[in-house]
């Protein structure tokens, strides 16, 4: 009996809750397809490339189970407190609260189950448009992947636990409460009580987040010029707070403030719209502000990781601009010598070219001593020809430099690059060299030392050589990289033990490395966007509709006082418009700053050709899609309460009848 | 109906009174005939026409009130006024005439939930006055109402009358409402099947002549 009238509940209740439902079925599908990926044999194959990629894959998972448990308990229970009366009415009627507790459980038993079945199926083509993403990140060739026994029973389990913990929470609530407390009609609406305080309250969160933002843009700044980032970190969590709590307050006082202008409320429906507005954002405060935060997080994890894999892209050319870079010390014995080396890197491509270099070093620290903030302790002094220095940025299509009885500073590291060395006058072979300047702008062509200076060719004449260093082109730009990288290592004897050891630099390898922990963050962070976005919006929409038969009653009024079709569609449309952006638009509108930053940081770390436009774009093509999600939603929202909200004339003038 | 009348529409249930008041309200649409108001047909207007005609020409007090719970009671009242996009002068100036003259001036700025029934039907009156509509509906109007806030409000309807000038319909059941109407009208089955008018008869006379009729009538009026 219980499932038949379960089945018959569910039945009428899937309309209302239709988006709620695609929702949670989304948010499995997607669950399904990155258990499986972090558990698919091929992914773990890269995984000895990233070993962070198991781990951020778990890590991603738990958060977004953890969003979307809270967001089903909540859900769950505002459906059951939607139909409070009606279990009320039940128990009256004779019904014992185990006969309720067993129905509810029974329907919200029925819709997890066909959300699960949904979800599942639907994760099995998400799964391979997934693995579809990754290789092409990857720059791999796309294969049909099998599915992983571990990551099918993982989102089972897991999902079995979210569905069951929103309901125990529902049947406790129906075994609390008393028959009286079902009864009672609830306002779902109330005005605000103190509007100064929470005006003034408005006015200082709103003023604090932008303050807030700008401290930490100047942190960010100092960040990257090595100053302490945990201070960064401090003020990045500093303005999540601020965005909750201005959209908190926000939320209960905008509508407020607007319906004080007398011009502004007498055009056509705008007090309704208005008046609808303040009482609803202020019951729903606290939740405005929640998915404000949420969403800014996605958006800002969204952006990072897209602008992770441009930096990654133009990084690969920058960290190691020849197909395999070798940098030999001098004072001690090589683990494998060029030749050796030169011989293993055969078995895997031939060479094309090879460039020798070297750095020489005359064991001075005159210029080391001066860097501040970094224990420059066993440095000297090291020095590249400056044609040498020439023949290598030429062969990777850079300009040449010219140096006129000058050095030139060359690092990777930001703070050395900012190192005064005006006062630093250096002499080599009778002749006196003054600093031109540092840059951080050029390749790694010496890759274990931490800086270097260009001299010209005579200055270096007859000073030892420190390090013997070559960059080879092969004939495949992409060999097997693991197994040349396996080769090429060796071990060494060190004061902690024995250690691996490597003195070659592959392109390929540094390129997977890179691909894999873009691929990772991008997967991820998209993951954990899409939820937290679709969550977002869902609860939105199910807050939305859950109040139709209020706003049916609301609008058969307008009509009857002479409202056309139009000027009731345009004040639902701006009602539920509101009610949606009032979180949304803050977040989308950041990702103006992000870009402006994303912008700064290219330029920080002088990328050639990347410049803070790319930044933008990459912004604004994220706000565009969350944009498209947020219109999808928004009108399918719009649509289903125009179905039931709004009269449209005599033909449907029983319907104003039965309602009012 | 002349200008200025006020009259009741009575009758048993499913005698056509509420059907009438929709069709002349323009909600529902006569199957047959017609429906002059001013000269106009409005059962061959546009739908786009009816909304207007609704705004500026009807004015309607229904059973339950029917304020919005979300607006004060101000708010309510301006809100005819609103949707014909009146300026802001003109729509204070017509809310504090309107609220003077039903003596609800004092709770302009509460919310609906915070009046008495008898207060909330005032200001649904007063939303119907606002626009000075050449014809105000009322629907039951004392439906949901003791007998002292009834005995209110029909005295209110009798200020807006013959004060104010306003020309009402009234539908209702009960025989002591009736009788403050100048003119009674009967259906049954959908017909018009008496009509009583007040003339100089006092509104006792009238109570009693309404009672006889709906004896004749078989009807099921309610007597308080």
């Amino acid at each position: 009996m219980f499932a038949k009238l379960a089945l018959r509940n569910v039945k009428r209740q899937i309309s209302n809750y239709l988006i709620y439902f695609v929702t949670v079925a989304l948010s499995i599908a997607l669950m399904f397809a990155v258990n499986n990926l972090s558990y698919s044999d091929r992914i773990r194959e890269l995984s000895e490339i990233s070993s962070d990629m198991h781990t951020m894959f778990t890590m991603v998972t738990i958060l977004s189970c953890l969003v979307t448990a809270l967001v089903l308990s909540y859900a769950t229970g505002f459906m059951l407190k939607l139909r409070k009366k009606e279990f009320g009415m039940y128990l009256t009627l004779g019904m014992t609260r185990r006969n309720i507790q067993t129905l509810f459980a029974c329907e919200t038993g029925i819709l997890s189950f066909l959300a699960m079945l949904v979800g599942m199926g639907a994760g099995l083509v998400i799964f391979q448009l997934v693995v579809a993403l990754f290789a092409s990140i990857m720059e791999l060739p796309f294969a049909i992947s099998a599915y992983s026994a571990k990551g099918i029973l993982l989102t089972l389990a897991v999902s079995l636990g979210m569905f069951l913990l929103s309901t125990l929470v529902s049947l406790r609530y129906l075994k609390k409460t008393t028959i009286s407390d079902l009864l009672k009609k609830e306002s779902a609406e109330k005005s605000e009580k103190y509007p100064v305080f929470w005006c003034i309250l408005s006015i200082l969160t709103v003023s604090g987040l932008i303050g807030s933002l700008i401290v930490t843009y100047q942190n960010l700044m100092a960040a990257f010029h090595d100053q302490d980032g945990v201070i960064l970190l401090l003020w990045l969590l500093v303005d999540l707070v601020m965005v909750f709590l201005s959209h908190f307050t926000f939320s209960r006082t905008i509508a407020g403030m607007l319906l004080r202008s007398n011009k502004l409320k007498n055009g056509g429906t705008n007090t309704v719209v208005l008046r609808g507005l303040s009482g609803k954002m202020t019951v729903n405060s606290l939740l405005i502000g929640a998915l404000a935060t949420l969403l800014v997080f996605a958006i800002a994890m969204s952006n990072v990781a897209l602008g992770e894999k441009i930096y990654s892209d133009r990084s690969i050319a920058k960290d190691c601009p020849y197909d395999v870079m070798a940098m030999l010390d001098c004072s001690e014995e090589p683990g494998i010598s060029m030749e050796e080396g030169e011989k293993i890197i055969e078995k895997y491509s031939p060479i094309l070219s090879r460039m020798d270099f070297q750095l020489y070093s005359s064991g001075e620290t005159t210029l080391c001593s001066s860097i501040l903030g970094y224990d420059v302790m066993g440095w000297t002094d090291k020095f590249m020809p400056l044609s040498q220095f020439n023949a290598l940025l030429t062969g990777c299509g850079y300009d040449p430099v010219a140096l006129e009885g000058q050095y030139l500073l060359i690092t990777f590291v930001q703070g050395i690059g900012e190192t005064d060395f005006s006062n630093k006058t250096i002499h080599f072979n009778g002749t006196t060299y003054s600093w031109t300047g540092s840059s951080t702008r050029y390749p790694e062509f010496a890759r274990r030392a931490w800086m270097y200076f260009v001299m010209p060719d005579e200055a270096v004449a007859g000073m030892p050589v420190s390090n013997v260093c070559a960059a080879y082109t092969l004939e495949n730009s992409r060999p097997d990289a693991m197994a040349m990288l396996k080769d090429l290592t060796y071990i060494q004897e060190t004061e902690d033990g024995p250690e691996e050891q490597c003195d070659f630099a592959i392109k390929e390898d540094y390129r997977l490395y890179s691909n894999a922990n873009a691929g990772t963050l991008i997967i991820g962070t998209l993951y954990v966007s899409t939820v937290f976005v679709c969550m977002a919006l869902a609860i939105l929409s199910v807050k939305t509709l859950s109040t139709l038969d209020e706003e049916c009653r609301r609008y058969a009024v307008l009509y009857r006082l002479g409202a056309d079709v139009r000027m009731q569609k345009s004040a639902l449309f701006r009602q539920i418009g509101a009610f949606f952006l009032m979180p949304f638009a803050f977040p989308l509108l950041m990702t103006v700053p992000m870009g402006v930053i994303f912008g700064k940081v290219y330029e920080i770390w002088d990328f050639q050709g990347l410049s803070g436009q790319k930044a933008m774009e990459t912004a604004v093509l994220i706000s565009l899609v969350v944009a498209g999600v947020y219109a999808f939603y928004f009108f399918i929202t719009y649509r289903i309460a125009c179905d039931h909200v709004i009269c449209y004339g005599p033909e449907s003038g029983g319907k104003t009848e039965r309602i009012l | 109906m002349a200008q200025g009348e006020f009259t009741a529409v009575m009758g048993a249930s499913g005698s056509g009174k509420s059907t009438l008041l929709n069709v002349i309200a323009t909600i529902d649409r006569p199957s047959s005939g017609s429906i002059l108001l001013e000269g106009m047909d409005v059962a061959e207007m546009r739908e786009q026409d009816l909304a207007a005609f609704r705004r500026d020409r009807l004015g309607f007090i229904f059973q339950e009130y029917n304020l919005l719970d979300t607006l004060t009671v101000a708010e309510n009242i301006v809100l005819p006024l609103n949707l014909q996009k009146r300026p802001v002068r003109e729509t204070q100036d017509r809310l504090q005439a309107v609220a003077a003259s039903l003596e609800i001036t004092d709770q302009l700025s509460k919310f609906p939930r915070q009046l008495s029934g008898g207060q909330r039907q005032r200001a649904a009156c007063a939303r119907a006055l606002i626009t000075q509509p050449a014809l105000i509906l009322a629907d039951e109007p004392t439906g949901a109402l003791d007998s002292a806030n009834s005995k209110t409000l029909m005295q209110t309807f009798t200020v807006m009358n013959q004060s104010l000038g306003s020309t009402i319909l009234m539908v209702t059941h009960d025989a002591i409402v009736g009788s403050y109407a100048s003119r009674i009208l009967f259906l049954k089955d959908g017909k018009i099947w008496n009509e009583l008018y007040r003339g100089d008869r006092t509104r006792q006379a009238m109570y009693h002549e309404i009672l006889s009729a709906m004896a004749v009538l078989g009807g099921e009026a309610d007597v308080r």
